[in-house]
């Protein structure tokens, strides 16, 4: 916290309370947030801005997280963005369905998550 | 050879006379014309005439006539005056000499008939006799012949003369030399001079040209007087066959030799007995096999009776009446008895044994301990017994078939089916064919294999399973047994059984669809459960952490309480989705090389804490152990769990022992606490989901129930066993247990961090 540079997070998540959740706790710890309701929106901004996180969820209605990822793997302007995902979906479920291997993908905390790890998964995702 | 022995006698005679009848010519002419002499003194002219007449008799008038005319002749030229007194007077004394030689010649002619007479008589015996040598020397098949010290033939048998190609008188002048070469003339010679020399017969061997052999046996001729030897008599025999006999059988004996020296090994190192009774029952040869079998030595048992061996003394008589019955028995099968009293069976196989004519003299036996062998076919014979006995009794068909389709045996069943037809041909009696049913086993079990097969009987519409398996006989031939059993029913049955099963498959196609959707449904449900969790435990960390501003103690106090409340729930909606995936055998795992140790060390440091609030003292006793292949976070998740109960149920300022240990092939862990403990009824259920053994325990401590039936499924999808002793009021150990070397299962997740 208090760096010299401040980082820009992406949330996507279709529930609006954890949107609003995340965001503030992110904002009240110095991070600059941006947010998306789903993955069509998700992508729309990406094409806008690139932040240096990408807080995801799994299950979404709309454009899956597979597809978001692809798209992501697709361009190589989202090389040095990281990816963490927040979802209730467990990991083993979350490597079968292969989205674990992007190289991007850095860590996955699941939901319900505590503030701490949160902020440790961003912190270390550098 | 008194002929040859004159003959020189004759000459000089001849010679002499002459000499004394020329010598008297020149006397007498040399008298009358050089001495001149009127009267001739012809006294000298009696020496020839006696001479003439002794020797040649009458014929010695000859020569007086002759002498006689010679002196008148003389006397008359002499005188020259033609015939005078002188004349007559020497024709006169020419008579005188006439009558002399006459005379003479007379005298000497009766003597010399006499002499004759006795020389032929002589010569008539000599002939006799020399008849008798002669036919003697002719009928022998021995040629036979005289030779004197220069090799030269005296005489010749006609055995000899055709063997040299001779006609009789031929040989006369011809010597040893002109029939053999130079060398073996020599050697000849030297054996006839050795002959002469010592007067002593010898022998010797000689080989003709063509192969054939001679023995000449050379023999001294001695003068019956004077005992000098005056030839050499040779007989001379062909042993040319005689020879070729001896060398036969010298090479025969050589032969004969080697084989009964190699015979008579065999019979010393053969293990079976081979022994040579004669025919009143004596031993007479005893060998080494038989004194290892029977105990007996040779030297105690060759010349008494046999009698003594048979367990059965009649039976030595009844062998040796059937081995001369017979000429031979061949394995014969009794029972001996050994020097030590022990029983043996033995297969004895007897043959006669002659001699040169042909007598029998004996019998020449050679038996084998077949000891074993008998208890062998009585062991076989007595399980087929029992065989027979258990196949009686069974409701299955049984039968049994030689190797030429004869039935030997048929159990109760067949025979009420069939009636008895033992001895008759399987093919007929159970399908009525007259050739072997074409789906026959026999041959295929005849070669050691068993079958089992289905015969489906459209004669009969009926099923049968059949097991043909081979059945080795007392005598070492082989049956086919067969066991069959009407399945008819059964086939039935289970073709109903396979239409259910396929009905019953689509159900459980039907089910797995409902299995999935029911997973899918609860993955769903903890999912949406979460999704209002996941914004409220946020939001209350905010608040807790101060995000929204300072909080008093009594906020403070309510906040903890709905967050813990809230992370109890999230458990429950954990458990709840791990003990619904284990029931559908879809709990996933991540395995990988792991420490138990480690998971073991991370648990207690989690649950420190709560053991701290009790004031309990967690005692850690970790052995070194190799690593295992494991899920570590659902491992700590056991391991929590347990220590977690162990903390609940322990009293204030008690100890937890944690143990860890290797046994045998597993990794062992174990928790010990001295808590209120378990009953025996309840470790029953202990297991098992929503088991609470008490639902105001389960409120009093907090918790879902769903633990150890968690931990049991994770256990057991380690290939692991988990278990648990206790005293109720004393306490309880948990265990569970893990292959070092189990297999993974499941594919290894790679750490994400």
């Amino acid at each position: 916290m208090g760096e010299s540079e401040t980082k820009t997070i992406m949330i996507v998540d279709d529930e609006p309370d954890v949107l609003l959740s995340v965001a503030q706790i992110l904002e009240a710890n110095n991070y600059r947030t941006i947010t998306a309701k789903d993955g069509y929106e998700c992508l729309e901004k990406l094409k806008e801005e690139i932040p240096d996180v990408l807080l995801l969820d799994i299950m979404m209605p709309g454009l899956t997280s597979k597809e978001i990822l692809r798209e992501i793997e697709k361009d190589s302007r989202f090389a040095e963005m990281k990816i963490i995902f927040l979802t209730a979906v467990h990991m083993l479920e979350a490597e079968e369905e292969d989205l674990l291997s992007l190289k991007q993908v850095v860590d996955f905390i699941g939901k319900p998550f505590t503030v701490r790890e949160l902020l440790d998964s961003i912190e270390k995702s550098d | 050879m008194e002929n040859r022995h004159l003959l020189p006698r004759e000459k000089i005679k001849s010679l002499i006379l002459f000499i004394a009848i020329l010598t008297c010519v020149i006397l007498d002419v040399y008298i009358t014309f050089i001495m001149g002499k009127k009267i001739v003194y012809s006294h000298f002219f009696y020496i020839p005439l006696i001479l003439a007449g002794v020797w040649y008799h009458t014929r010695a008038i000859y020569v007086a006539i002759f002498l006689g005319a010679i002196h008148v002749l003389t006397t008359f030229i002499h005188m020259d005056h033609g015939f005078s007194i002188v004349t007559l007077e020497a024709i006169q004394r020419a008579l005188v000499f006439i009558a002399v030689a006459y005379f003479v010649g007379f005298v000497s002619r009766e003597h010399a008939k006499s002499l004759v007479l006795e020389e032929k008589r002589r010569v008539e015996e000599v002939r006799k006799s020399e008849g008798k040598y002669r036919s003697l020397v002719e009928s022998t098949e021995d040629s036979i012949y005289l030779v004197d010290r220069n090799c030269k033939y005296l005489f010749m048998s006609e055995k000899h003369l055709s063997r040299l190609g001779l006609s009789k008188g031929q040989f006369l002048g011809l010597s040893y030399g002109d029939f053999h070469s130079a060398e073996e003339t020599k050697e000849f010679a030297e054996k006839v001079e050795r002959v002469f020399e010592t007067g002593v017969s010898l022998q010797l061997e000689y080989k003709s040209s063509e192969g054939k052999c001679y023995l000449k046996t050379l023999s001294p001729v001695k003068d019956s007087e004077t005992g000098i030897v005056t030839a050499v008599t040779v007989v001379s025999k062909d042993i040319t066959r005689l020879k070729r006999v001896e060398n036969a059988l010298r090479a025969s004996g050589k032969k004969l030799k080697e084989t009964r020296d190699y015979l008579n090994n065999i019979i010393a190192s053969s293990a079976d007995t081979i022994t040579v009774v004669d025919m009143k029952g004596i031993v007479r040869d005893w060998n080494k096999g038989a004194e290892g079998i029977m105990g007996y030595r040779a030297d105690e048992v060759v010349g008494t009776s046999n009698r003594k061996f048979f367990a059965d003394p009649k039976e030595a008589d009844r062998i040796m009446e059937l081995v001369q019955r017979e000429g031979e028995i061949k394995d014969y099968r009794t029972v001996v008895l050994r020097k030590d009293g022990k029983p043996i069976h033995i297969s004895m196989s007897a043959a006669v044994l002659k001699d040169k004519k042909g007598v029998p003299i004996g019998t020449v036996r050679v038996s084998r301990d077949i000891t074993k062998v008998v208890e062998l076919e009585a062991r076989i014979k007595a399980e087929r017994d029992n065989l027979n006995l258990i196949f009686e009794s069974m409701v299955d068909g049984v039968y049994v078939v030689s190797k030429d389709y004869k039935v030997e045996f048929m159990n109760k069943v067949l025979r009420h089916e069939f009636g008895n037809r033992v001895g008759d041909i399987c093919y007929k009696v159970f399908h009525n064919r007259e050739k072997p049913c074409p789906l026959c086993k026999l041959q295929e079990v005849m070669k050691g294999k068993t079958a089992r097969w289905e015969w489906n009987s459209r004669r009969m519409n009926k099923t049968y399973d059949l097991i043909e398996t081979p059945l080795k006989n007392a005598d070492g031939t082989v049956s086919k047994l067969t066991i069959f059993r009407d399945i008819t029913e059964r086939k039935k049955a289970e073709e109903e059984i396979q239409k259910l099963n396929r009905e019953l498959e689509l159900k459980v196609v039907d089910l797995e669809e409902v299995t999935r959707m029911k997973s899918d449904f609860l993955s769903l449900t903890s999912h949406e459960l979460r999704t209002p969790l996941t914004p409220m435990q946020a939001q209350l960390q905010m608040l807790q952490e101060g995000y929204m501003g300072r909080l008093n103690e009594k906020q403070e106090d309510s906040i903890e309480v709905i967050l813990r409340n809230l992370t109890r729930l999230d458990k429950l909606i954990n458990d709840i989705l791990d003990i619904s995936r284990i029931e559908a055998g879809r709990i996933k795992m991540s395995f990988a090389s792991m420490s138990l140790n480690d998971t073991v060390m991370e648990a207690i440091k989690m649950q420190e804490p709560f053991a701290k609030k009790k004031d309990l003292k967690i005692s850690a006793r970790l052995a070194e152990l190799p690593n295992i292949i494991g899920d570590a976070e659902r491992l700590r998740q056991v391991v929590s769990n347990l220590l977690n109960n162990a903390i609940k149920f322990s009293e204030k300022s008690a100890e937890v022992v944690v143990e860890t240990k290797q046994v045998g092939d597993d990794v062992l862990f174990c928790i010990t606490d001295y808590g209120i403990g378990i009953s025996k009824t309840d470790i029953g259920k202990l297991f098992k989901p929503f088991s609470q053994i008490d639902g105001s325990m389960g409120r009093e401590h907090g918790g879902s129930g769903l633990g150890l039936a968690i931990a049991k499924g994770i256990i057991q999808a380690h290939s692991g066993k988990i278990w648990v002793e206790s005293e109720s009021g004393r306490g309880s150990t948990f265990y569970f247990s893990i292959p070092i070397k189990q297999k993974i299962t499941e594919k290894e997740v790679p750490y994400i961090g």
